[in-house]
């Protein structure tokens, strides 16, 4: 056969010693079914399998359905022949494969679509030519082309060799809306559900190679603390250790903790281990006295201070950044540190076998494995083979390199021996890259027509870049945290508008976490804006109504188009959902926000009625979303995603928190890190807006609003206003 | 080191294994049956649920030698191709995100469906108060368990 489909890939994928070792190549055995590969991204076989490769990293958020979806829909194939498989990890190749932000799908649309769409013509072009007839008399449909003159098919699967004689179209024709059999329709189930209910799939944990030894590490509770000495005889009844040894602090982008890594033949005696040794610290001056209460102190001070940098000047804004005449209506909000807490704790093996590592596991973003972490070691990034395995969920904690550049620490200490580095539940919890911690003046003058006349939102926290980026002190990246509200980004029509961040010094290590800065930016501006209705005398949902009236559409600050009306529209129908406007029984309380989540276009409203008792258990008698992300593709994974959405925020708002004392984080695990469980989770109406329009993201977009929402429900039913999360340390349960 | 008889999804094999190393390892870490996941260690999660003379436990809690000569079933011994009935509610409701925890959700289920066959929302709430699903798939996973309850009276 011609085998052009696979030089072309070749092309693409830059060379390199992994090369022999990637799955598209593989097929270059000769024996095995003869296949074509019109893109880097489909392969079609003459067995009737399309293999639809995914660089996204699976962890929950479906990639590996909703992806193959968009290929499949453009190619005409029949979802029963397609199989996802990860596309492994290529140093210099021209894929993306790092996923956060809800940006696969919104990124991957339309290159996957001319990818489907190209191998789709090539098919019926090859068809055409079998018939002697015009490629305008045939069609495609369900993994077969048709001659729409004779009604006769061919499928796919005869038409390999032809097809991969045939240029590569580079404008393929892409499909109508109206005409999508796949995309936006139901019934689709999780491409490796199979793998998951019948305990088969392999995440990073359940790698076993021959020869594996099991790594955990003793590392130093304390940012910037150094081991001072260890006591092998604490651990000298233990049966089965390799070896002992101190692993370094990596440095900026990695920043890992100096520790003691204990090596062993079986997990079990590394993990006895870790428990008996005893080890001292030298900790830096200063370190001990920080805490989580303290933090906040530190915060609130800063923001009466001059702030490092003022933002988002518009209008005529008070001069002094702090409001000085009783008209004007200010609030202070604390949001806590929280960690990711993925139910598979974080972990990686590796192996360092003649100058280069080989590494298995879950990563959100392998590229900073194969760059930074290899550069640590002197490598440059074709010096580390990634295997890319499923993520038992990521959440933005697997974006970070910390735990592959341990893993290959201790992989070097131990030539040519794969070694599994685990956190165990309590490590996960404790050396996580929290949310950072923030506090949050905001202030206001109601004007003539209620609206806000003046607004300002002072904002003090560590930035996330100091951290994952490795940009500590840069003044723009400070500024980027201001982003959900704050960041030149409002997104209601305020006349004059003024915000400032300020930096502080964070006890913690700081990382994304799911729908990143909109959870406090965003959650603080939707309980502020209750708070000014309040003052207006107006409905909470009118009052949003009229602050997004006349609001212009346009470009925010960060790229996106944001369309005002699309937020109005999704807060009018969950309050038209809710029956906003019925009576209700007495102590019944309504709440509302919206969130317009700009890394993906999506636009998103939380209702929720809710009573709370005299002992302060919340009771939620609804809870409704409505949210419109443009065009959904896999309609049963998205709703899944809000429902998760959903769950995360309620977590966040009722339970989780993260303290620190003494410099160190106090939670080590579910019992003391509190997340929602099955009992503390009410129904949830899901309303999703129809919409042929580009899609958007799912992952975080569902998130942000759920905080605000029920705060202000909360302060609806009892007239309590809580300005800080969790809201369990005001007394409130679930 | 100790040999003990486990008797896991019927079959009956030796393990040679500390005699305090929880049930949990010696199952994927011996015997290779890494269906059963580890999620914190010390029993407030739920993830490495598994049973136990046909009740539900957190196998990361029972030292491997107290489960000899007890039958404990896994995610591995339902079936092959996912056509336990609770199985089967999974994939018509569609239930996981990550997939992570879920081995113990369903584990959960199936000793909830032996208990009470028909479960009432109290019961549900009590069997799954003590597992956590990060992903938050708990909507689904309540119905599914309901699902699972209606093809349990065909």
């Amino acid at each position: 056969m011609n085998r052009r489909g696979f030089i072309q890939l070749s092309s693409c994928l830059s060379g390199g010693w992994v090369l022999s070792q990637l799955a598209p190549l593989s097929a270059l055995a000769n024996d095995g079914p003869d296949c074509f590969q019109p893109s880097p991204l489909i392969k079609l076989c003459s067995d009737g399998k399309i293999i639809v490769y995914v660089y996204k990293q699976e962890m929950g958020q479906g990639v590996q359905t909703s992806l193959p979806i968009i290929v499949a829909e453009e190619l005409e194939a029949d979802l029963n022949n397609v199989v996802a498989e990860a596309l492994p990890y290529a140093a210099g190749n021209k894929f993306n494969y790092s996923t956060g932000g809800s940006t696969s799908v919104l990124y991957e649309y339309t290159p996957l679509r001319k990818a489907g769409a190209a191998a789709r013509e090539m098919l019926i072009a090859a068809a055409a030519q079998v018939w002697g007839i015009s490629p305008d008399n045939c069609r495609a449909q369900k993994s077969r082309v048709i001659n729409t003159i004779t009604n006769q098919s061919i499928p796919y699967k005869d038409l390999i060799t032809k097809a991969a004689a045939l240029p590569v179209p580079k404008e393929p024709a892409l499909k109508n809306y109206k005409d999508f059999s796949l995309i936006g329709k139901s019934g689709i189930k999780k491409n490796n559900l199979k793998d998951i209910v019948t305990g088969r799939m392999k995440y990073g944990l359940d790698l076993k190679l021959p020869g594996m030894l099991y790594a955990v590490i003793v590392r130093c509770p304390v940012m910037g603390g150094k081991v001072k000495s260890w006591d092998e005889s604490s651990v000298k009844n233990i049966d089965g250790l390799v070896k002992l040894f101190e692993m370094k602090e990596m440095g900026a982008q990695l920043e890992t903790r100096s520790g003691v890594a204990i090596v062993a033949k079986t997990r079990w005696s590394a993990l006895q281990a870790q428990r008996l040794l005893k080890v001292e610290w030298i900790y830096p001056d200063g370190a001990l006295t920080r805490s989580s209460a303290g933090y906040f102190s530190e915060q609130s001070a800063k923001l009466k201070q001059k702030p490092d940098v003022v933002y988002d000047v518009k209008g005529n804004v008070i001069p002094e950044l702090s409001p000085v005449t009783k008209d004007w209506v200010s609030a202070g909000y604390q949001i806590p540190f929280v960690a990711h807490a993925a139910m598979e704790p974080l972990n990686c093996t590796a192996q360092f076998k003649d100058g280069k590592f080989e590494l298995w596991g879950g990563f959100q973003n392998p590229g900073k494995t194969a760059t930074v972490a290899a550069k640590y070691f002197g490598l440059g990034s074709k010096d580390v083979f990634i295997n890319l395995m499923p993520l038992g969920g990521g959440f933005g904690r697997r974006l970070g390199a910390d735990y592959s550049a341990e893993a290959m620490q201790v992989a070097q200490q131990i030539p040519g021996a794969p070694v599994q580095l685990m956190f165990t539940r309590e490590d996960d919890m404790k050396f996580d890259f929290y949310r950072p911690a923030s506090t949050h003046q905001l202030s206001a003058m109601l004007g003539a027509d209620k609206r806000p006349s003046g607004w300002q939102h002072k904002i003090a926290i560590a930035p996330v870049a100091d951290f994952m980026l490795g940009m500590k002190g840069s003044k723009n990246w400070l500024s980027m945290e201001a982003e959900g509200g704050a960041y030149g980004d409002m997104y209601y029509n305020i006349p004059a508008l003024q915000s400032a961040v300020t930096r502080t010094e964070s006890p913690l290590v700081e990382g994304w976490w799911r729908a990143v800065n909109f959870t406090y930016n965003n959650v603080v501006i939707e309980c502020f804006v209750d708070e000014l209705a309040k003052k207006a005398g107006l409905d909470p949902v009118a009052y949003r109504l009229l602050l997004l009236k006349d609001m212009p559409a346009g470009k925010i600050k960060g790229g996106a188009l944001y369309e005002p009306e699309r937020l109005a529209a999704v807060v009018s129908l969950a309050a038209e959902k809710m029956d906003w406007n019925k009576k209700r029984p007495a102590g019944r309380g309504l709440g509302i926000a919206c969130c317009f989540y700009n890394h993906a276009k999506a636009y998103t409203a939380h209702a929720f009625e809710v009573s709370v008792s005299k002992t302060k258990k919340v009771t939620i008698h609804r809870a409704i979303v409505a949210t419109d992300v443009g065009t959904v593709i896999d309609v049963d994974g998205f709703r899944n995603q809000v429902e998760g959405g959903f769950v995360w925020g309620l977590s966040a708002v009722l339970k989780s928190e993260i303290t620190v004392a003494k410099g160190a984080v106090q939670e080590s695990g579910f019992f003391d890190f509190q997340v929602c469980r099955l009992p503390d989770v009410p129904p949830l109406e899901i309303h999703v807006v129809e919409s042929s329009r580009e899609p958007g993201g799912a992952g975080e977009t569902s998130v942000p609003s759920v905080m605000p929402a029920l705060i202000n429900a909360i302060a609806a039913a009892t007239g309590e206003r809580i300005r800080t999360m969790p809201i369990k340390n005001k007394g409130y349960t679930i | 080191m100790p040999t003990y008889q486990l008797s896991v999804n019927g079959k009956k094999q030796s393990v040679d294994v500390p005699a305090d190393m929880p049930l949990l390892w010696a199952l994927r870490d011996v015997l290779d049956l890494t269906g059963t996941k580890y999620g914190c260690g010390v029993g407030s999660c739920g993830a490495c649920t598994v049973l136990l003379n046909g009740k539900p436990v957190r196998s990361c809690q029972y030292p491997a030698s107290v489960c000899a000569g007890k039958e404990i079933i896994t995610i591995e011994g339902l079936s092959e191709e996912g056509t336990h009935l609770v199985q089967r509610a999974w994939t018509d409701l569609n239930v996981p995100q990550c997939g992570y925890c879920q081995s113990g959700q369903i584990m959960t289920t199936v000793a909830l469906l032996e208990q009470h066959p028909q479960p009432n929302d109290e019961q549900i709430d009590e069997a799954f108060a003590g597992l956590v699903c990060r992903c938050g798939t708990y909507a689904r996973i309540k119905k599914a368990v309901l699902r699972a309850a209606e093809l349990n009276k065909k």
